[in-house]
């Protein structure tokens, strides 16, 4: 049961698709666990595909459906099969299991603390950090502000932050207004993604980049 | 002036070669063999390539009109139209006109190819075999009919404040989101966000009459 959404603005951002990859993927991993966010983005999707019908039309080249018709029975798989273990399959949904494409065991994980671990993933722009955090039951995640925005998604566990829980597919979206204190629930470990926006404009980017959970 | 530049930019919105007889064209039955959602279903449950061909024809060069609008180079616009078009063919059994009209359907595909040429980026996408089994939701919700959408949606446009019709061209076709627009037009990003769910809701509302 979702209880913590997408905010509509991020829905149309990725729905038109405008949206840049690291935020997107927070979005499209709860969508996998959201009916109710996914029949909002179709909704807006919706005038996309009216926009398609009535945006006109440009002509392809004269050989175009031909070449088309030709790759129709050509083998090219989309994306390469993927093979992961239980506990993998069960904390990443879908969307972010393609992107993270290994078991989480075959992670990088660094520690950051007593009770916590990282493990930083792929991201095809510098100015977005995308990463799995796996908190202990009952730790403390420290406290820190930064800038620009910051998403976290629980994948397995919760957190509970300003009387707040979070659970499994649940989204926190945080500007640089808060100031906040999340505590991993005390029932299992807590596995989280975590994309932190740091527009170039801020200063002090590279600090935070090079680990946002450092300042406590 | 900027009344003109105003009107100017709403026409440019919607429409990038205007039809002359109809506010949107609709699709056309060439061969009697039905709307698409009809052709997608007989090209996922049988790889039909005649209603492959009738979507190609008719999607493809509104794929590429919408790349060219986004910014796409003329030969980059032609290869994600084609790239879409095979994403189609390959994906039509998943297809289901209980959750999506086909223009939706494809303009997703459409959106996501692009961004994948464009940006470089990978789209990350949600499958239907993504969905949470657990969800208690079947996904099942009305949408609307295909080419009459279109038409309406062109004429609902126009009769959008023009402010409101700047945000959502921004939005669909100039590939910025909402701050970027804040940014642009120095405007609060509440105004954005409130302009934005106002037009929306504005055109859903009208859309959502030719719900079937």
């Amino acid at each position: 049961m979702i209880r913590h959404h997408i905010a509509h603005d991020l829905l149309v951002d990725y729905a038109s698709g405008s949206l840049p990859e690291a935020p997107s993927l927070v979005v499209a991993t709860h969508l996998a666990c959201c009916a109710s966010c996914r029949e909002d983005v179709r909704r807006i999707e919706d005038i996309g595909g009216a926009l398609l019908e009535s945006v006109g039309t440009a002509s392809l080249g004269p050989d175009a459906l031909a070449a088309a018709l030709d790759r129709l029975d050509k083998h090219e798989p989309e994306t390469t099969e993927l093979r992961l273990d239980e506990e993998s399959r069960k904390v990443l949904p879908g969307p972010l299991a393609r992107h993270v494409h290994r078991n989480l065991g075959d992670l990088r994980w660094r520690r950051l603390g007593p009770c916590i671990e990282e493990a930083v993933l792929a991201s095809a722009s510098p100015i977005f950090k995308t990463a799995l955090l796996r908190v202990a039951a009952g730790a403390a995640m420290p406290a820190h502000t930064h800038g620009g925005h910051e998403y976290t998604l629980v994948l397995k566990g919760g957190i509970r932050d300003g009387g707040a829980e979070y659970r499994h597919g649940d989204v926190m979206s945080l500007d640089d207004t808060h100031e906040h204190k999340p505590v991993a629930t005390e029932d299992e470990e807590c596995i989280c993604l975590v994309v932190l926006d740091a527009p170039v404009r801020l200063t002090g980017r590279f600090a935070r980049l090079l680990n946002p959970f450092i300042k406590h | 002036m900027s009344l003109i530049l105003a009107s100017r930019h709403m026409l440019d919105f919607v429409l990038v070669r205007p039809p002359r007889s109809k506010m949107a064209e609709e699709f056309v039955d060439r061969n009697g063999r039905g709307d698409p959602a009809s052709l997608l279903h007989s090209v996922g449950a049988h790889g039909d390539r005649s209603a492959f061909s009738d979507l190609f024809e008719h999607f493809a060069p509104r794929i590429k009109a919408y790349c060219l609008k986004r910014g796409s180079s003329l030969s980059a616009a032609e290869e994600i139209a084609q790239e879409a078009m095979i994403k189609v063919w390959r994906r039509a059994a998943q297809f289901d006109p209980a959750r999506a009209s086909a223009s939706t359907w494809i303009f997703a595909i459409a959106r996501n190819a692009r961004i994948d040429a464009f940006r470089r980026e990978k789209r990350p996408e949600v499958l239907p075999e993504d969905f949470d089994a657990e969800d208690p939701s079947s996904d099942t919700f009305g949408h609307l009919a295909d080419a009459e959408a279109g038409g309406k949606l062109v004429a609902e446009i126009s009769t959008l404040p023009p402010d409101q019709a700047e945000v959502v061209r921004k939005a669909f076709f100039e590939d910025k989101t909402h701050q970027e627009i804040a940014q642009e037009l120095k405007l609060p990003l509440g105004t954005v966000k409130s302009r934005i769910r106002l037009a929306l809701g504005r055109l859903r509302k009208s859309m959502s009459e030719f719900q079937p």
